[in-house]
């Protein structure tokens, strides 16, 4: 009787070696990034494969408005605030030198709702490997991450994107740091497959008249190496059931976004008639630290699909 | 009679090894056969895409020296078409022969934010597995009458951008978004229905979430009861 009992935990426990063995060969890392991650306790860990909730990026809200970072262009990220709240304030340094203050969510991912049937349980938190092994760390038990990057620790210029933007009314105003739907990203279409360009790669953007009723736009798109896409853009103007205002309006009438002489820009897509850009030069600029920045002024209210009647020329 | 102890562990030992092995025999490539996955052609070298379970993903590969698009698959309607459902189809994970080189994949999702994944090395004769950080969530929505389709949005989770927009299904769909926290919001002024719920989309593991009353299952007529006279 005795060894019958003892015969079924050596199965399972072999079993359950095996398993593990074979999930820990097969599993492979995607993250490229190193860093140094302070908790809360002042321990500093040393960590390979460093990811955030499984991505290289690192999301926050800067005045209300969502950012989304890539790893490769922050240089550190300090957490204040009080330690297990959902919501912290961050203060990101990136490798331009300059500084955002933010708040960050940290708590979100502990309990699903009632009404949420499998899955969750994740909690978001930053992992990797260390010399001692797989490691983690819950968002909320951290003071500070510092990325090591294989190109040094040397402030990086920022890139911006200068560009002359024509609009259907024939205005045309010289934007600097623009932005597409707060990104370097132009997302399009191309029949049913969807695509984006990187702006810094792109010459100019041609928009075509479109039916005021269809949600998109024709545009032909040339990239500074002389290729040319024609594809489709998101320019719908009718307000989607579950919208908020803000929402509305940042897809509507904020489509691109930036600074000119005398003050923000904000234009939409279904505004816009053609897009010029300034090659960027990279390598030379002059990085200027800037102080803590706090929100940056939002952009002057106006009646949606209305171009902004900054400067025209 | 009394069991040998050693012969037991021994042959624990084997079973267990005999799984262990057969189970690593079926996750190679390279062998063919009937039904089996298909060796990869000579000079070239296999990306296979670990999505946790998801089967059909739109994405496609460009080379990182020429960025030129090499291959692309869009096997999934949009969000917001009225005819998208889950159609089974294989449980493998999207794969692709490539030429030896260096590539960037790039995963569509149903939200804006598409996953970019550089760096991916395809060297000859090998398999290169890459994890995406992608999961699944399904929208159950009940009315009075049922199941129902009705368009939602995915907002991030401090509802500050509305990332995608989407269309549920009275039958099974999923709907992709990188792992992460968000919320989805149903909205029908006219009924008064505005409901928001969170969504933790989790790589591997799919949640569902039930808007509405569960529906109620009819019972065919003429069965379980009968009438007294």
């Amino acid at each position: 009787m005795t060894r019958a009992l003892s015969f079924r935990p050596s199965v399972g426990l072999l079993t359950l070696l095996a398993a593990l063995c074979l999930a820990a060969a097969g599993w492979p890392a995607s993250s490229q990034f190193q860093a140094v991650l302070v908790d809360l306790e002042g321990n500093r860990h040393e960590v390979a494969q460093f990811a955030y909730h499984s991505r290289t990026e690192f999301e926050y809200y800067v005045g209300g408005e969502r950012r989304v970072v890539p790893f490769q262009e922050i240089d550190r990220i300090r957490f204040d605030g009080e330690p297990g709240a959902e919501e912290q304030e961050v203060l990101v340094s990136l490798r331009s030198g300059r500084r955002e203050r933010g708040i960050f969510a940290t708590g979100a991912g502990i309990t699903p709702h009632q009404d949420a049937d499998g899955g969750g349980g994740e909690v978001a938190g930053f992992s990797g490997n260390t010399s001692l092994g797989p490691f983690f760390r819950r968002a909320g038990q951290v003071r500070e991450v510092i990325l090591r990057h294989p190109d040094g620790e040397g402030l990086v210029p920022e890139r911006v994107l200068k560009a002359t933007v024509v609009t259907e009314d024939g205005n045309r105003f010289e934007v600097d740091g623009l932005r597409c739907r707060g990104g370097f990203r132009f997302d399009y279409r191309v029949g049913q497959r969807e695509r984006f360009a990187d702006l810094f790669k792109v010459a100019r953007i041609d928009f075509e008249e479109g039916h005021l009723e269809d949600e998109g736009r024709p545009a032909t798109i040339t990239f500074w190496s002389g290729k040319k896409v024609v594809g489709e853009v998101d320019a719908g103007t009718v307000r989607l059931a579950g919208e908020t205002d803000k929402a509305y309006y940042d897809r509507v009438s904020a489509a691109l976004t930036g600074n000119t002489g005398v003050g923000r820009f904000s234009v939409g897509m279904r505004a816009v008639k053609q897009i010029r850009f300034v090659q960027s030069q990279t390598g030379s600029e002059k990085v200027i630290a800037a102080p803590d920045s706090s929100a940056s002024p939002p952009p002057a209210t106006q009646p949606p699909g209305a171009s902004s009647p900054v400067q025209s020329k | 009679m009394a069991r040998c102890y050693p012969c037991n562990l021994l042959r624990c030992v084997v079973i267990t090894a005999a799984l262990a092995f057969g189970v690593i025999g079926c996750a190679t490539t390279g062998t063919g056969g009937a039904g089996g996955i298909p060796q990869i052609p000579e000079g070239k070298g296999r990306l296979v895409l670990e999505t946790g379970g998801i089967s059909e993903i739109n994405f496609y590969v460009n080379d990182q020296e020429t960025d030129e698009e090499v291959y692309a698959d869009t096997p999934r309607l949009g969000a917001s078409s009225p005819m998208g459902y889950e159609r089974g189809g294989t449980d493998r994970s999207p794969m692709v022969d490539l030429a030896p080189g260096t590539y960037t994949v790039v995963v569509n999702t149903d939200t804006r934010d598409p996953v970019q994944i550089p760096d991916v090395e395809i060297r000859a004769g090998e398999d290169r597995y890459v994890q995406v950080p992608v999961g699944r969530f399904q929208i159950l929505y009940s009315g009075e009458s049922g199941r129902a389709q009705v368009p939602f949005l995915i907002y991030d989770y401090g509802m500050k951008t509305v990332l995608g927009k989407g269309l549920t299904s009275t039958e099974v769909r999923y709907f992709i978004a990188p792992v992460g926290d968000y919320k989805i919001r149903i909205e029908n002024a006219p009924s008064g229905i505005d409901e928001i719920r969170p969504v933790q989309v989790s790589f591997g593991r799919p949640q569902n979430i039930t808007i509405g009353p569960a529906p109620v299952e009819e019972v065919p007529a003429g069965t379980g009861q009968t009438e007294e006279e």
